[in-house]
């Protein structure tokens, strides 16, 4: 029998419905996994173990009157601790923030509890979820970075202390730290989720979503996330389809657009090598695979990326910084103090090139079901004082176009986990998890890190 | 400097910038954020040097914008 802390949301929804598994079963399980792993991993920021408890007791109360509220009822979920917990700390892993507890649930927390999750805890983040390197250790070497900046998560998923967990991301701190971990991550479109109650890095951006174990479990989390939200004037007026039943709805092998400029050239021999591997596999399979060329504008991505960022970040400690400059790490505090000095037609410019190339991309996506990338230029750096490199996803978030990424393999050289980036465009999640669900079932990958075999 | 009738030189954005960072933080900060600076100037210069067509609007937030 598999055991509890080994559930995805899919297989634990499936019981809990069924009536085969209890809320209350299933937080305990994970509560005991967290007091056996946490000590080595640090991927836990706070822990209320009696308000986990309280709420599976209630879920189940009301799962035996009622039934499921939805496929989330009773599923225990780390939420990344730039997300506002009412009367939970949220502190961005910050001094600044040290003891702050919100009022208020961010959007996305309050529909996740609406949904009948769980807030098992909040996990760690880098600082505002910037780049400065996190506690958190990896589960499949400890010499390697997790990544960032939803360290905490990645690895709380990973080595099965939770099934799922949420995350943000600005550069890539959604997908590579998935890929880091051997997780599936997904990004949505930017305005898919609500932002509002979320500690910003960068408003126009920061864009939140599931990091779990499948890509079911991706759909289950991102129908329960999604939507308009009034507080957020960044937040899209979309509908939001059914993306459970989107799943199902491949009625033949995807075309996938391969995006060699740029990400092949740009990752490491073994990278393009299981890459090309991937590719083929899932040409066998029956994908219609063909090459894609990249806009100009992409030429400038990275560049106005980075300017957005830089300014907005600012702009956001602004105050704060002008009395706590020192409580902010090193990377954290550069950021904000290059951010100051770049004059506003910079800023303004960037947005500008942004809209360019976002239209660009958008109708180069539309030309295929997906497109497909290696998730990073090299697995997780051996470096603690780094996170890696974001720039194989900071494209696509400059561009807002929904990504994700699965995992494909394991390194040859160092066992550590590969992934393949998918990408689609504007609010096509519903085409995007039907892809990465068909390619997750042709690659037949389900890596596990070492812990989390015990 | 804008407005002198042609684009900055990366030089000429390093020098503002740093500048700058001593008037806020004295000369001694502003040293040590020297290598982000030249980052940041390449970054500003590629901004500058590809400026997008004039109908192009700046839109922070575009997730109700058609996409055409």
């Amino acid at each position: 029998m598999t055991p509890l802390y080994k559930l995805t949301v899919t297989e634990a929804s499936a019981q809990i419905a069924e009536g085969d598994l209890s809320p209350v079963s299933l937080a305990e399980a994970l509560l005991e996994r967290i007091d056996r792993l946490e000590p080595s991993l640090e991927a836990w920021v706070t822990i209320d173990k009696n308000a986990v408890m309280e709420s599976a007791v209630q879920l189940d109360q009301e799962l035996k009157a009622k039934g499921p509220r939805s496929p989330l009822h009773g599923i225990p979920v780390g939420i990344k601790d730039i997300y506002y917990t009412a009367g939970m700390k949220t502190t961005a892993c910050s001094k600044v923030y040290a003891d702050f507890v919100p009022t208020y649930d961010a959007t996305s927390v309050s529909r996740l509890k609406g949904a009948g999750a769980i807030v098992l805890g909040k996990t760690v983040t880098t600082e505002f979820a910037h780049n400065d390197p996190p506690p958190t250790v990896s589960p499949w070497n400890a010499s390697h970075t997790p990544g960032g900046s939803s360290s905490g998560s990645a690895v709380a998923v990973a080595s099965r202390m939770c099934p799922a967990a949420t995350g943000s991301q600005t550069g890539g701190s959604i997908l590579r730290p998935s890929s880091y971990a051997g997780i599936v991550g997904l990004k949505p479109t930017f305005g898919r989720v609500s932002m509002y109650g979320i500690h910003a890095l960068s408003w126009s951006m920061d864009t939140i979503g599931p990091m779990v174990n499948c890509v079911e479990d991706a759909a289950l989390m991102l129908q329960a996330m999604a939507g308009h939200d009034p507080m957020d004037p960044g937040s899209s007026i979309e509908p939001v389809p059914d993306y459970r039943r989107a799943l199902d709805q491949m009625d033949k092998p995807p075309r996938i657009g391969i995006v060699r400029d740029f990400f092949f050239s740009n990752s490491v021999p073994e990278v393009q090598k299981h890459t090309e591997e991937v590719v083929q596999l899932l040409a066998k399979a029956g994908a219609q695979i063909e090459e894609v060329s990249l806009p100009a504008s992409f030429d400038t991505a990275l560049d106005a990326h980075a300017t957005v960022v830089n300014v907005e970040c600012a702009a956001f400690h602004e105050e704060m910084f002008r009395t706590r400059a020192d409580d902010f790490g090193s990377g954290l505090r550069e950021t904000i103090q290059v951010g100051l000095l770049i004059p506003a037609s910079y800023y303004v410019q960037a947005q500008r090139l942004r809209l360019t190339y976002r239209r660009e991309m958008d109708a180069l996506a539309q030309q295929w079901d997906v497109l497909l990338t290696p998730t990073t230029h090299m697995t997780a750096p051996g470096d603690l004082k780094t996170t890696g490199n974001p720039w194989f996803q900071s494209p696509w978030t400059t561009c807002g176009l929904p990504t994700i990424t699965i995992p494909s393999g394991l390194s040859p050289s160092m066992g550590l986990p590969l992934g393949i980036q998918l990408a689609a465009s504007s609010f096509a999640e519903g085409r995007l998890l039907a892809v990465a669900r068909w390619c997750e079932q042709i690659l037949d990958v389900h890596l596990a890190p070492p812990e989390a075999q015990q | 400097m804008p407005g002198k009738g042609q684009p900055e030189s990366r030089d000429e954005i390093i020098h503002d910038l740093t500048q700058k960072a001593v008037s806020l933080w004295g000369q001694k900060r502003a040293l040590a954020l020297r290598e982000r600076i030249q980052q940041v100037a390449d970054q500003m210069l590629t901004v500058s040097n590809n400026l997008p067509h004039f109908e192009a609007i700046p839109t922070p937030y575009p997730a109700n914008l058609p996409i055409t």
